[in-house]
């Protein structure tokens, strides 16, 4: 499956990955078999050598290169279109579950706790996620709200999930991976679709249409509308998280001239969503509550990208865009402006340099109303961020390459930031792939770390007298730091299998913490209470080390086996008093998956995934094993149908508990059918 | 601090190591790739129809940016395929891809430039790309340790009516059905 996906080249250059040192693994016994690689003698006239002979020729490629991903020194795992649509997956949550280190678990059927190598929770802060090259981290609180994550999934090339850290290109917030989003041009989409599901738990369609825009241009336009029912409480009542979103885009590619393409893209987005909350009403005296809540998001869009390919072959390219984010959840409305825009240049400065820079600007500006419990103080901020960045791929040999840069930025929370990494990759041979990196990362603080009042629990006292623990923001928060290694190896074993192997250790400073300070009586008229306060700060270290192995066998050409396992090893240290149990996250030390994609007949495909994840919260979620399986029958080239059965073992089970406010929920057993029609 | 200086150091050797690699006589990577053009006319059938006339020559066409420089010219002219002289032809849109019978898309214009293809009139012609082959790029050049390596998509030329010789199929890096 990965060997026809390219990691780079869309716009962000995004896939142009970090990297670093290190040659620890490579003895020098490997590295004798590099310089004893024969050459062969170019026969004088090429046209007489026999394909064979070509084959053996070793050329000196001064073109710019589409970095495959069998020699990427990262570890990426391409979630392809192909993918997506034999995972029968109706969500891009479900989706990623695919990807071997990436956690994923549904809270309730509109929340979702997601990150790559552990620190896993509802505000998981440590991957950063784009579409497009768009960035979908909330500035609010440095992660994603996945239910705002919602593009059709028809409409996406692939997804390039980048395990470790990605700062020396994407900078702050891509400290344990990059999801990045990338959706099909609008030429891959023309003619119209029509995408109609429906079953046990939710229904979903999609109509959409693609035709051309002048000589060399395109365009698609869409519409889609999906309907989650609410499911079970774990009392095993029913639960008020059902939801409905639509959304509606468009998409032009242009192409001005040979040497230019120009994307202009936006959406249009809205959902109303439920949601259980225990939580505290802050007020005169604040009062533990439960309740159903409302979620209201309008979000809209806009992105412009334009590519440029000088006569030297050099390419230059820019993306701007704006995002608005209307966001109502906990009572609070969140409205974010964010612009965007960053300049990106990739030159081949001789044979031996392939460098690539470029120049960023985003502001946010946003505005809070207070939430039942919390209050951003100041409402309203407006924050800029400045980026640079440069990296040089350097061609040791043929066969080895080092890649060295670093990304430099300045944020409104703590001033200058650097990134830098490294990495050396070396195919031996056409088959095999060894690659090191080393890089530093960094998470920059997000208003919830320096400006937030949050009460989170009401706590009766001795004499009548009520505790009200309340986090306090601190205005001197400090960037959470990360040193991170890596080895990993790729080997196409036979023609039919292949291998990939990640290892990490990962080193973390100054993470985010809570300390408990002295209570204090509350400022207020009413009935008297004491605050009990906690300190955010930057009191924990964390090591982690682990890795990621999966395979792809084509046992035939119709049949495909896939398994993964992915282990994370966690070890916190903090000076007490500072509280570390929301820091490690929820993530289960071991992931193991099973996918196999059979074709019955050309038309026919049945395909099957099995994936287990360890149990969560010292066993309150006990471990579980989800079995999905999807038979897809073409009936014709315009049209075919398919039907999916998802969580097939167990009736419901959770998936995770929420540490602050959402009240879990339990993911069903459910059936679907689905119709898809292009014309 | 002493892992990095150590790292630094095997970083060191190795870069010695590998500088003891003579570059040799090396080619120019689309000197080679201009010679796999000139093999793949021959490993590759052509259905009838492709031809308008007993005349026609065979037409290797390039869409967008040429990297061959005059390496392709050079090394065709005087040869000929299935008694058809080769022509090489410098196109810039999808209007032009009549009378192709090899089309070579590079990289990264590929990416713009292969929806064209879509379009195009797809019979007779074999279109060939720069980065791996794609939906309709039917043979993909894939670089490996700096060899020049090819993938073929099999139902691209299936589509495409193209029969491609056993010898073309055992060669390829990967197929892809």
């Amino acid at each position: 499956m990965h060997d026809y996906d390219y990691v780079r080249d869309n716009f962000v250059g995004s896939s142009r990955t970090i990297t670093f040192v290190a040659g620890f693994l490579l003895s020098s016994g490997l590295v004798q078999n590099v310089s004893g690689e024969a050459q062969t003698p170019a026969p004088v006239d090429l046209t007489q050598a026999s394909l064979e002979d070509l084959m053996d020729i070793t050329v000196t490629s001064v073109s710019r290169k589409e970095q495959k991903l069998s020699q990427a020194a990262a570890a990426v795992f391409v979630i392809t279109q192909e993918d997506i649509r034999r995972s029968g997956a109706t969500n891009i949550p479900d989706v990623l579950r695919m990807a071997p280190g990436v956690n994923v678990a549904r809270i309730d059927a509109n929340t979702w706790a997601i990150s790559i190598r552990g620190f896993n929770n509802r505000y998981a802060d440590k991957i950063l996620v784009l579409i497009d090259g768009r960035s979908q981290n909330s500035p609010s609180f440095s992660g994603v709200y996945w239910d705002q994550i919602n593009v059709p999934l028809e409409d996406i090339d692939r997804i390039e999930v980048i395990r470790g850290p990605g700062g020396t290109v994407w900078g702050a917030n891509a400290v344990n991976g990059v999801i990045n989003i990338i959706t099909l041009s609008s030429k891959a989409t023309q003619g119209g679709l029509i995408v109609a599901e429906a079953g046990s738990q939710e229904s979903r369609s999609l109509a959409q249409y693609g035709g051309k825009a002048g000589a060399a241009g395109t365009w698609r336009a869409f519409g889609t509308y999906s309907n989650t029912d609410s499911s079970i409480n774990p009392a095993g009542g029913a639960a008020a998280d059902g939801w409905h979103a639509f959304n509606g885009g468009f998409r032009t590619d242009l192409q001005p001239s040979p040497r230019d393409a120009v994307t202009v893209q936006g959406d249009l987005y809205k959902t109303g969503e439920g949601q259980t909350l225990t939580t505290v009403l802050s007020g005169d005296p604040p009062v533990g509550a439960s309740l159903n809540d409302p979620i209201a998001v309008g979000n809209g869009d806009l992105q412009t990208r334009w590519s440029h390919t000088l006569q030297n072959g050099s390419e230059m390219s820019l993306n701007v865009y704006y995002d608005h984010v209307n966001r109502l959840d906990q009572k609070l409305l969140e409205k974010t402006n964010t612009f965007n825009i960053d300049f990106q240049h990739h030159l081949s400065v001789d044979s031996r340099n392939d460098v690539v820079w470029g120049l960023g600007y985003r502001v946010t500006d946003d505005k809070m109303t207070s939430g039942y419990n919390d209050v951003f103080v100041p409402l309203r901020r407006t924050d800029s961020l400045y980026s640079a960045f440069v990296q040089d791929e350097i061609r040791l040999a043929n066969s080895a390459r080092l890649t060295i840069g670093s990304k430099l930025e300045h944020n409104a929370y703590t001033g200058f930031e650097y990134e830098p990494g490294a990495q050396f990759v070396w195919t031996p041979t056409g088959r095999q792939t060894i690659w090191l990196s080393a890089s530093r990362a960094i998470r920059q603080p997000s208003r919830q770390n320096t400006d937030l009042e949050y009460d989170v629990a009401v706590i009766p006292l001795q004499g009548g007298l009520s505790g009200v623990e309340t986090l306090i923001g601190n205005a001197d928060t400090q960037s959470e730091k990360l040193l991170d290694y890596e080895a990993g190896y790729r080997s196409q074993v036979t023609k039919r299998l292949s291998l990939d192997v990640t290892l990490f250790r990962s080193y973390y400073r100054q993470l985010q913490t809570l300390a408990p300070g002295a209570a204090f009586p509350a400022d207020t008229s009413g009935v008297p209470y004491l605050v009990i306060p906690l300190y955010e700060g930057n009191g924990a270290r964390a090591t982690t080390y682990g890795g990621e192995v999966f395979a792809t066998w084509n046992v035939t050409s119709r049949w495909r086996l896939s398994p993964g396992y992915s282990l994370v090893h966690m070890t916190i240290l903090s000076n007490p008093p500072d509280l570390t149990a929301d820091i490690a996250g929820d993530t289960p030390k071991h992931g193991i998956q099973f996918r196999s994609t059979l074709g019955l007949r050309s038309n026919l495909d049945w395909d099957t995934s099995i994936y287990f994840v360890g149990q969560l919260s010292a066993g309150q979620i006990p471990g579980y094993t989800r079995l999905d399986t999807q038979l897809r029958w073409r009936i014709a080239e315009s049209a075919e149908v398919s039907i999916t059965g998802q969580n097939l073992l167990t009736a419901r089970h959770a998936e995770f508990i929420d540490a602050l406010t959402v009240d879990y929920t339990q993911v069903q057993r459910s059936i679907l059918g689905k119709i898809t029609w292009r014309f | 601090m002493e892992i990095l200086a150590a790292a630094l150091g095997v970083l060191m050797a190795l870069v010695t190591c590998m500088a003891a690699e003579t570059p040799g006589q090396d080619l120019d990577e689309y000197q080679v790739k201009a010679a796999f053009l000139y093999n793949f006319a021959r490993f590759v059938e052509w259905p009838a129809e492709a031809f308008r006339g007993p005349g026609e020559p065979f037409s290797i066409c390039i869409l967008g940016e040429d990297p061959f420089g005059r390496a392709l010219d050079g090394m065709v002219a005087g040869k000929a395929v299935g008694g058809r002289p080769i022509a090489v032809l410098r196109i810039s849109g999808a209007n032009q891809i009549d009378g192709c019978h090899i089309l070579f898309v590079s990289s990264p214009a590929s990416k713009r430039v292969l929806s064209i293809l879509t379009t195009a009139k797809r019979i007779g012609v074999l279109t060939v790309g720069d980065a791996g082959t794609a939906e309709n790029v039917i043979i993909g050049f894939v670089m490996e340790s700096g060899k020049v390596r090819f993938e073929i998509n099999t139902a691209a030329a299936d589509r495409a009516v193209l029969h491609i010789s056993a010898k073309l199929l055992s060669l390829a890096r990967a197929i892809k059905r």
